[in-house]
């Protein structure tokens, strides 16, 4: 057991005051398997909640979190083993008209369950009322327009969970096939601002930025100058493909070459980092396969080593 | 308000091409029942033209479609080409309320018994094929070891006494030869048809593992059941694998074990009485 994992459920855990893990993997069912053969394959391990359970939504009247016992054995099995951090979906931060107090306790049981060195989540929103006052899911993480009222909103959301969950709250930024006229601010002069003013960090989601930038055309690497680089305390990668005609981030296997470019830019130049998780959707492995797991987590690892150190 | 209207917009165009269109053809009309800032609506006006806006709008019925497909595969390929028309029906019909999994394909399946029952589906086995893999995904979430504490708690079943079907065990009602109609699934074969035949299957997932289990005399057990509120008596002339399955519980007299006796109601749908 690490000293950071062990500190954290012993102790809370504060953003500075953990240790850098390593590279670490986002649960799937696929990955279960590996990892179970292979517990040293990862320093840590990214679970997203909300997938250990069925939501029956806020109408349920009783038991509206019922648990999956396989995957919630699994996560028994590897909390004993490895760091584990948390990666939620359902928060909806950026809905102007969606709270869901009952999921934030449920978050916040799992906190106090598993001791979740940190806990992360989207810039997006994917929930929201109906014309008839019904709820309403996205289907999808929807973008938001960088605009002050938007900070303002996402910041006092953010600023209202953070003493709900007893580790740092990241935010992580978005994937987007569109583009919104007129913004207030870029994209790192919102993630900046979000940080100052409601003291989360930043989850670097460096496909997001590489499929952002293919798409609309502007330069990762400036995104990554104007963004406070200190403020990201894990990143993300991972691989997608083309859907007519526009990239997307469908973590479909091997990490292109520019995501591994990006990475070797930020981890000298990122001072809290610490972490970096790699992302495949389950679907894909049959393909990729449990040697192209071996090999993004190898290629990862020897750049993490390179700036940071065996 | 107007954020949030702008937002609902925006879900509204990626759940529908047909909006989309609408906004190109004429933004103020097709946007006339959102409460929206100037900049608001020619953002919208403008993404509808955008590339990015026909991904999303893949990308949702790709994401709404999955659970669907994933968990129905046999109903679909029952379906066949009904299938298209049937699930866009469907999205019409009801908005993407919570993007849980299950919630989207028991609200698919309550749609497509109704469509079934109107006489609006072709295929002769969409509706057992339907009503097997709503059992078995149903099981598949169940909280397992909570029903096994809750099971071990009861008596042993009696023979002579009536009992109830497991709690982590489903019945489900065939008019066709389960083996033959479920391999045909499997294998994406399923033929014009098949010869009818009346028969129950128990589904269980107590060992931890899904199990199949085919009970012979399907009429005379489901009068039974039914006649009985889903309790079996007696247990060994009636349901002699089952008990040897380990797929019966004891059912207290009166009802005093409701939360076995409930979760284990047997699904006949579908069921033809001979």
């Amino acid at each position: 057991m690490s000293g950071a994992f062990a500190g954290s459920r012993a102790l809370g855990s504060h953003a500075l005051g953990l240790r850098a893990l390593g590279v670490g993997i986002l649960y799937n069912e696929a990955v279960s398997t590996l990892l179970k053969a292979e517990p040293g394959m990862v320093d840590f391990l990214s679970i997203m909640p909300d997938l250990f359970w069925t939501d029956h939504g806020t109408g349920a009247e009783k038991n509206r979190f019922v648990e999956l016992d396989s995957w919630t054995e699994f996560l028994d099995w590897a909390v004993g083993r490895m760091p584990v951090v948390a990666h939620s979906i359902g928060l909806s931060l950026g809905s102007a008209a969606f709270d869901d107090d009952d999921y934030v306790e449920q978050l916040a049981d799992w906190h106090r369950r598993y001791g979740f060195l940190w806990h992360s989540d989207h810039l997006s929103f994917a929930q929201v009322r109906s014309a008839s006052g019904h709820e309403q899911h996205a289907g999808m993480a929807v973008p938001l327009p960088y605009d002050f009222e938007v900070l303002d909103m996402v910041a006092g959301r953010i600023r209202a969970l953070r003493p709900k969950l007893p580790s740092p709250f990241l935010i992580e930024n978005a994937v987007t096939y569109l583009r919104f006229a007129d913004e207030d601010m870029s994209e790192p002069e919102f993630l900046n601002a979000l940080v100052r003013q409601s003291g989360c960090f930043i989850l670097l989601d460096l496909h997001n930025l590489h499929t952002n930038a293919r798409n609309h055309g502007f330069d990762a690497l400036d995104f990554l100058r104007r963004l406070d680089l200190a403020a990201v305390m894990e990143v993300h990668i991972a691989g997608g493909g083309e859907i007519a005609g526009m990239y997307t981030d469908s973590h479909s296997g091997a990490c292109p070459e520019p995501v591994w470019a990006l990475l070797e830019e930020v981890l000298p130049r990122a001072p809290n980092l610490k972490g970096v998780t790699f992302e495949f959707h389950d679907s894909y492995f049959p393909v990729f396969g449990a040697a192209g797991v071996h090999a993004e987590l190898a290629r990862a690892k020897s750049i993490w080593s390179r700036h940071r150190g065996p | 308000m107007s954020l949030e209207s702008f937002q609902r917009a925006l879900c509204d165009l990626v759940a529908s091409p047909d909006l989309c269109l609408a906004v190109r053809e004429d933004s103020g009309a097709a946007l006339a029942a959102y409460t929206l800032t100037a900049r608001e609506r020619e953002r919208l006006a403008a993404v509808v033209w955008q590339r990015g806006m026909s991904t999303n709008c893949t990308l949702y019925r790709s994401n709404r479609i999955t659970p669907v497909y994933t968990l129905l595969p046999f109903t679909c390929r029952a379906l066949g080409g009904q299938f298209q028309p049937l699930i866009e029906a469907f999205w019409r019909a009801r908005v993407f309320g919570d993007g849980q999994f299950l919630s989207e394909v028991d609200r698919f399946g309550m749609f497509l018994r109704r469509r079934i029952a109107e006489g609006g589906v072709a295929s002769p086995f969409a509706g057992e094929l339907l009503a097997f893999e709503l059992a078995r995904n149903e099981l598949a979430f169940l909280p397992r070891k909570a029903a096994l504490e809750r099971v071990a708690a009861l008596p042993a079943p009696d023979p002579a006494a009536p009992c109830a079907l497991h709690p982590l065990a489903r019945a489900v009602a065939f008019s066709h030869d389960p083996v033959a109609l479920l391999d045909a699934a499997a294998a994406g074969a399923l033929p014009p048809a098949l010869p009818e035949r009346a028969a129950l299957v128990v589904l269980s997932v107590v060992t931890g593992a899904l199990t199949v289990l085919q009970i012979p005399e399907p009429a005379r057990l489901a009068c039974r059941l039914t006649a009985e509120g889903g309790a079996l008596w007696p247990l060994a002339s009636l349901a002699p694998d089952l008990a040897r399955a380990g797929l019966l519980v004891a059912a207290a007299a009166g009802g005093t074990a409701p939360g076995i006796c409930g979760e284990s109601m047997l699904e006949f749908t579908n069921f033809r009485a001979p």
